[in-house]
């Protein structure tokens, strides 16, 4: 894992002085209210329905276990004991006093983590395939260039004030797993011709009202090529986007409004007149932090001891359906990685309690060579579990009501705050996910669905990524009552689509009976093999739409 | 009005133009609209470099090919959300403008670390700005040491060039 160094340090440093001054002149009424609000989101703060939410960084999905413990700490110092992971790789704390807010950011710093840039019309924190590093069909571990551009992006003097807010997500491997082409920007490690490594990049994904999915803009830079080339595709942005209507200030909007081809033009003048001798040492730095994300030597060390592979898997029906569900292929053999789902049934989606944390952070440091990984899922994972604890890794995590078997089933629900914590929404999201947990919490029902996700926006923004699930839930409000907006058919990997509605918004009552329905036509017509969105796209989202009568009454 | 220099409050040597004259007289330093750029570059007797303001991003055709005549361009920022002009401001100084560049608008004293960043000497104030003259000094001051280069500032210093100096030092 990639450690502050001195600079690192400082750099931080200087920002936790610069906020709470910052706040210490807008309570003494130097700075106005319209002043703080762009400053403070700057550094990930809010001002919630009840108090003030604060979102940490955790860059490229990335955590210690002493970050963790650390972030546990904080949970009871200065919230309620909760944390909450979000879809982007950050997590939450929801129930902060202003005043208090740089002493919290001052105890981040000492565990090298942040809040910088994860809100506000800036870039935001990185994503990253949350298998990175790990994942059996990588090509390049993606997280040194995560941590190149989380650098180059920190406090970047020109990209401060942009139209709107920017995100990008990385991957390195076959498969996609960090919603790539529902980003502003990603960039895709590739193989070049001649075997070094090349940048793919692509523009202008996009979720909230009007779901985009991304255009490939460059099938393949020289690392040399890439910062000035992300510099040019940001001015570009920065100049041209729209700022007079915050609903069409995305880039999707302008490159739409240019057509890629004039956009790439434009992207092509500017990268010609950057100069290129700034990003001279951009290779030399990679390297450097390249050596940090290096397997940690006690995974090597076990993989040379691998005579004990498998011999205290437990005979018994829970254990083998966590193996199969929520176990996945390490790069290495003698190594499993272990996703836990922060979806039990009464919790809401990516909560996790400062226990919990602790928990997590003892077995991390037990069973992962003390490294864990966040999920845009909002789940967590253990990296680099060696296939020998897994018995008790597991035993350990039934102990806590940790060990559900259902990783990307319908019970791995992904929710935002809704209208329990956000201004914003219309509808509240987390009772309708409990229920679904509920709904589906027989793990032999859920494993037979198989993969089905499921996600809920509490409003328009879509924070949830609705538009990119297999079941779509948005929240609306008609009337001063709560109703929920299906969509079928979304997805979010190589194969991304948005999700078509699926008749009118209902009550949740109703909008789970439509769900039963969809999943059990589901299961009446799928052929061997087939997942929920297979049958789907074989059969056509109006052949659903039929079946679905629960819309209708 | 009220204009920081270098993160101080400092007088102004420069006069705003509202129009190019016809009769050329030497006015001292002046500053013209960018309307009036086209007819002040063809006075060739003109005898002093010329400032030059910038209602609202993106550039001026031709600017880039007067800037060797140009002492100071001012770029004009809308409100306190608007970030444009720190990537003219970039770009102006990519293009190798070693004048004054100056910025202008209804800033806030923790703007100035993207002032600097972007190459920017100045801040044309509101009336009214000067009371935050000690947070705009402070402000101007702040991360001296940044991840990213700064574009005709020597005042900046890059982490990555102090690292991989340091590294290159102690390999020698
Ligand atoms: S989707 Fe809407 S309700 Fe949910 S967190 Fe985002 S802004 Fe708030």
């Amino acid at each position: 894992m990639y450690r502050y160094d001195d600079f690192d340090r400082a750099l931080i440093n200087e920002r936790v002085g610069q906020f709470r001054d910052q706040v210490a002149r807008y309570l003494a009424g130097y700075l106005s209210e319209e002043e703080f609000a762009p400053l403070r989101l700057q550094n990930g703060l809010y001002r919630q329905r009840h108090a003030y939410m604060l979102r940490v960084a955790i860059p490229y999905g990335t955590l210690s276990a002493r970050q963790l413990a650390g972030l546990a700490t904080i949970a009871e110092r200065y919230d309620r004991g909760y944390g909450h992971f979000t879809t982007r790789q950050n997590v939450q704390f929801n129930w902060l006093e202003l005043e208090r807010v740089p002493d919290l950011l001052a105890d981040l710093a000492a565990l090298d983590m942040h809040a910088i840039q994860t809100s506000g019309n800036c870039i935001r924190n990185i994503t990253c395939d949350a298998y990175a590093g790990v994942a059996a069909d990588e090509y390049r571990d993606p997280r040194p260039l995560a941590e190149l551009l989380r650098q180059w992006s920190t406090l970047h003097p020109e990209f401060a004030f942009l139209p709107r807010k920017f995100k990008l997500a990385l991957s390195g491997a076959a498969a996609d797993r960090a919603a790539l082409q529902f980003h502003d920007l990603a960039v895709r490690i590739v193989a070049g011709a001649d075997g070094e490594p090349r940048y793919a990049v692509s523009v202008g994904g996009g979720q909230g009202r009007t779901p985009v999915i991304a255009e490939p803009l460059h099938p393949g830079l020289e690392l040399e090529q890439l910062l000035p080339y992300l510099e040019a595709i940001l001015r570009v942005y920065n100049l041209h986007g729209r700022r007079d209507n915050k609903y069409k200030a995305r880039i999707k909007i302008l490159v739409q409004a240019l057509g890629l081809e004039a956009f790439r033009a434009e992207v092509e003048r500017e990268f010609a007149a950057t100069p290129r001798d700034r990003f001279a040492l951009v290779g030399a730095e990679l390297e450097r932090i390249a050596a940090a994300f290096a397997l940690p030597p006690a995974v090597f060390h076990a993989s040379a001891n691998t005579g004990d592979v498998g011999i205290q898997i437990a005979d018994d029906a829970a254990h083998r359906r966590w193996l199969r569900r929520n176990v996945l292929r390490h790069r290495l053999d003698t190594h499993a990685i272990v996703v836990v789902t922060l979806k039990q049934p009464g919790a809401a989606p990516g909560d996790a309690s400062a226990d919990d944390m602790r928990l997590l952070a003892d077995l991390v440091g037990r069973y992962s060579a003390g490294e864990l990984r966040v999920t845009h899922t909002q789940n967590v994972v253990l990296p680099h579990v060696r296939r020998c604890d897994l018995a008790a890794l597991w035993q350990a995590l039934v102990a806590r009501g940790l060990a559900r078997a259902n990783l990307d089933c319908a019970s791995d629900v992904v929710a935002c705050p809704g209208l329990d914590y956000c201004n914003l929404a219309n509808a509240r999201s987390i009772p309708l996910a409990r229920r679904l947990a509920a709904r589906f919490d027989d793990e032999r029902e859920a494993g037979d669905i198989g993969p089905l996700a499921i996600r809920i926006s509490g409003c328009v923004n879509a924070c949830a990524h609705h538009h990119a699930a297999n079941i779509g839930i948005l929240g609306v409000e008609k009337g001063g009552r709560e109703y929920y907006q299906l969509t079928l058919g979304g997805a979010a990997g190589d194969d991304a689509a948005i999700g078509e509605r699926l008749g009118r918004a209902v009550e949740a009552e109703t909008a789970l009976e439509a769900i039963d329905e969809l999943v059990a036509h589901y299961r009446r017509e799928r052929r061997r093999g087939e997942h929920f969105l297979d049958t789907v796209r074989r059969l056509g989202v109006d052949a659903f739409r039929e079946a679905c009568r629960a819309l209708d009454r | 009005m009220p204009l920081i220099v270098e993160g101080r409050l400092g007088a102004d040597s420069w006069r705003r133009l509202v129009d190019w004259p016809d009769a050329v007289e030497d006015l001292g330093h002046v500053i013209v609209p960018a309307t009036a750029l086209p007819a002040a570059m063809a006075t060739t007797a003109w005898p002093r470099p010329l400032g030059v303001a910038l209602e609202t991003p993106p550039l001026v055709d031709g600017l880039l090919d007067w800037l060797p005549r140009l002492g100071l361009v001012e770029v004009g920022f809308a409100d306190v959300g608007d970030g444009r002009g720190f990537s003219v401001g970039h770009a102006l100084r990519c293009a190798g403008f070693a004048g004054e560049l100056r910025a202008r608008g209804p800033l806030m004293p923790d703007q100035a670390q993207q002032l600097v960043g972007c190459g920017f000497d100045s801040v044309d104030l509101p009336v009214g700005e000067g009371s935050r003259a000690a947070a705009w000094a402070r402000a101007w001051r702040a991360f001296p040491q940044r991840y990213q280069f700064a574009p005709g500032s020597a005042r900046l210093h890059s982490i990555l060039a102090a690292r991989h100096g340091a590294a290159r030092a102690a390999s020698d």
